[in-house]
């Protein structure tokens, strides 16, 4: 029995070795590898800002009054807008969001100061270019805010004109308090997904074309002829992607703890063993697409087929409890989902093992399922 | 250059392809995946985010107010909780996004007309959805205010004599007034699939026969190096354009997404965008000794400028000076600005030539630059 597992492991090394000189003679490849992750995080942390802020808007003050100019302050002393035209004539509005220069125009007619202190309720126009709706969305809500509580102090004043005071200005007062990301920074949110995202594309994809090359050449059969077993061969095969996941991810930790200064709350230690099974779970499917690719560019067709649900259905950019039910229930069938969110919990909450094992043992689940399916299948392939 | 003989390759590459179901899926099905996930599934606005509140008073006034919140669509009840380490629970499980804490005088000292304040917790773990709910509670926080000022003076006899509010907002989304994610998305889809289309297929091609050993062939063949790229080439401009074809019938019979614009003048753009694409997969199979290191290379240059740093997903307006500068070098960026405005606003040549210029720029650069790579490598 002991010869046989060291045998075993000696075929296996040997295996290995071959795999890595391939890996390191082809430096274009492997400089590649390594450095496509980091600039992709560089990237990532600095654009993915959806922090809205510094809207470019364009003021069109039909009123020009006390009242007009204190709302149009309210709006740019918010810090959410920035003012970069002013027009007289509400038409002019088409030329600047047609434009693209203009994002929000806000339009304030005329005898509105009128209506303000007299008895009427006024009526503003805030234009949006709604082409991003997420943009939109973000200021959309911030002038609605604006607008309530200039109306808070409106009602107040047009009361205190006409005699009546009221003990307290302010009665309810909204303390709002922002747990686990307080200065709601997207790096925070986006690098721990990235690092996901990465390391499934760097062992899924790779290892799924790196099984099939041999196929594809036909050194299959060599290495079928050799005393290798086949799940030595997976094995072989798969663990320098291990390592080169891991690489990656050390990669990507270092410039978002060190560079983006995004807080790691848990324990670094967790991050890694959770992630080694992740990397189990993201090497099955690797293998598993190796079995049913012919060539590599179909391996590379499939991984990349399967990678894009995996993205944008895993919560990685656009949260799930955002989606529709039904898309919700969908989710569940996404790996990617379950290791994200271990992820970002590890990082931004500090969870530990007891608050994870639901997102665990689905993860693992996928695991032995895709490594199972995957290596009867490849069996089969082999005879 | 013969005709001919471009044609027998044309024809062959089209029967591999059609051999392929890989590429059917990814033809056909991958651009379909991709619009029905975006269109379905992807919200950027908040609605019904699980909320918990921890009612400490238990009075009609803090009732009302959590009837607001609820009333207003943004936010749904996820239960009631009474305690930090259960929000702390909810929040860590996923399972609430927001939290409403009512300190226990909350309703009395209202009652007696005395200031006092409701905790408003939001896990801040999602930036853009925590920015969002943010303004919305704050909002609807001063609504409730405004009414309470006006509930006290009715309690007093008082009746006002002027309209609430005094001030109401109208905002007018404009080119997509119900903020629907699809409208946005659906130019950036049109990108990405032609530029994977145009770059990885093209690259892959070429290197697969590298690879394969199959290029000797070619080069002992009386195919010239001219006419067997352009014949690798032609199909992959081709199946380019039936995918955006294909993707904007999609958007119009899935989503009720129509073209605004004129189809012509999207079809122009489009085949000006596929120049660049080509130029690009031309220049990733010139560099690579692998299929491997081919779609690796190609995935760096395609995807992440044209999903990161074209303006798909991220307004660029927001990016550092550095990386804003580097989008002028983006043509992703120039097809999304000129597809966005002819999809969406209607707008044609007299707003969108500075987008064909620059287009027209980098391809040709691109493409020339290439080739002539290439010329020097097949002589």
């Amino acid at each position: 029995m002991e010869t046989f597992w060291t045998e075993s492991v000696g075929r296996v090394w040997q295996v290995v070795k071959k795999e890595v000189i391939q890996i390191l003679r082809d430096r274009r490849f492997l400089v590649l590898v390594l450095i496509t992750p980091v600039i992709q995080t560089v990237v990532f942390g600095y654009v993915a800002n959806v922090d809205v802020t510094d809207i470019p808007t364009v003021i069109c003050d039909l009123d020009r009054t006390t009242q007009s100019r204190e709302l149009v302050d309210r709006f740019l002393q918010s810090g959410f807008f920035s003012p970069i035209g002013i027009i007289d004539d509400p038409r002019e509005a088409d030329r600047w969001l047609d434009g693209g220069r203009a994002k929000v125009v806000l339009v304030i007619p005329a005898g509105f100061s009128k209506e303000v202190v007299g008895k009427k309720t006024s009526e503003i126009q805030v234009l949006v270019d709604a082409t991003n709706s997420n943009v939109a969305g973000i200021a959309g809500s911030y002038a609605s805010a604006i607008v309530a509580a200039a109306n808070v102090d409106m009602l107040l004043a047009r009361l205190a004109r006409i005699g009546i005071r009221t003990e307290e200005t302010v009665l309810v007062e909204p303390e709002v308090r922002v747990w686990y990301n307080p200065e709601l920074a997207s790096v925070n949110f986006m690098v721990p997904g990235l690092l996901c995202v990465i390391l499934m594309t760097s062992t899924m994809n790779l290892t799924g074309i790196s099984m099939v090359r041999e196929k594809e050449r036909g050194t299959a059969e060599q290495l079928s002829v050799t005393p290798v077993r086949s799940w030595e061969l997976v094995l072989a095969k798969v663990l320098p992607f291990v390592g080169i996941g891991f690489i990656n991810m050390v990669f990507i930790l270092f410039l978002g703890i060190f560079w983006f200064g995004v807080p790691l709350n848990g324990s670094l230690g967790l991050l890694f063993a959770l992630s080694g099974v992740f990397i189990f779970t993201s090497l099955g499917l690797g293998v598993l697409i190796s079995t049913l690719a012919a060539t590599q560019q179909q391996a590379m067709m499939m991984a990349q087929f399967f990678m894009v649900p995996n993205m944008l259905l895993s919560g990685f950019m656009f949260p799930i409890a955002n989606m529709p039910l039904a898309i919700q229930y969908v989710t569940y069938l996404i790996p990617l989902r379950y290791y994200v969110e271990i992820v970002r919990r590890i990082f931004m909450k500090g969870a530990g093992l007891p608050e994870l094992w639901n997102q665990l043992v689905p993860l693992l689940v996928f695991g032995v399922v895709a490594v199972g399916i995957a290596s009867l299948r490849f069996q089969k392939v082999q005879k | 250059m013969k005709r001919q003989r471009v044609l027998a390759l044309i024809k062959k590459e089209f029967i591999t392809i059609r051999r392929d179901f890989s590429f059917a899926l990814n033809i056909f099905i991958f651009p379909l995946i991709m619009l029905i996930i975006y269109g379905y599934g992807i919200r950027f606005d908040i609605r019904y985010l699980p909320t918990v509140v921890w009612d400490l008073s238990q009075t009609p006034q803090s009732r009302e107010l959590v009837e607001k919140f609820l009333a207003s669509g943004y936010f749904r009840s996820a239960g009631a909780v009474s305690g930090y380490h259960e929000i702390e629970k909810m929040f860590d499980q996923g399972e609430a996004k927001l939290a409403l804490v009512f300190p226990a005088d909350f309703g009395s000292k209202l009652a007696r007309g005395e200031k006092t304040d409701v905790q408003i917790l939001v896990d801040g773990s999602d930036n853009n959805t925590a920015t969002l709910a943010v303004g919305y509670a704050s909002g609807i926080v001063q609504g409730y205010q405004a009414d309470l000022v006006v509930e006290k003076l009715a309690q007093k006899g008082i009746r006002l004599p002027f309209q609430v509010p005094v001030v109401r907002e109208e905002a007018r989304m404009w080119y997509n007034p119900e903020l629907k994610s699809i409208r946005f998305i659906l130019p950036g889809i049109i990108v990405v699939i032609m530029s994977v289309m145009g770059t990885i297929m093209t690259a892959m091609a070429i290197v697969g026969e590298k690879e394969r050993g199959t290029f000797e062939q070619v080069a002992s063949s009386p195919l010239s190096g001219m006419e067997f790229l352009v014949g690798k080439i032609i199909p992959y401009i081709f199946l380019a354009l039936v995918d955006m074809v294909l993707i904007v019938a999609a958007g119009y019979l899935l989503f009720r997404v129509p073209v605004a614009g004129s189809f012509a003048l999207l079809f122009f753009f489009s085949l000006l965008f596929v120049a660049v694409t080509m130029g690009l997969g031309l220049w990733v199979s010139s560099v690579s000794n692998s299929l491997q290191g081919a779609m690796t290379l190609a995935f760096l240059v395609t995807l992440l400028p044209s999903i990161l740093l074209s303006g798909f997903i991220f307004p660029i307006e927001n990016f550092p000076a550095v990386l804003k500068a580097l989008t002028y070098l983006n043509p992703g960026r120039y097809f999304i600005e000129a597809l966005r405005g002819i999809y969406l606003k209607g707008v044609g040549m007299a707003v969108l030539w500075p987008q064909a210029v620059f287009l027209s720029l980098l391809g040709a650069t691109l493409l020339g630059l290439t080739l002539l790579r290439f010329k020097k490598r097949l002589a």
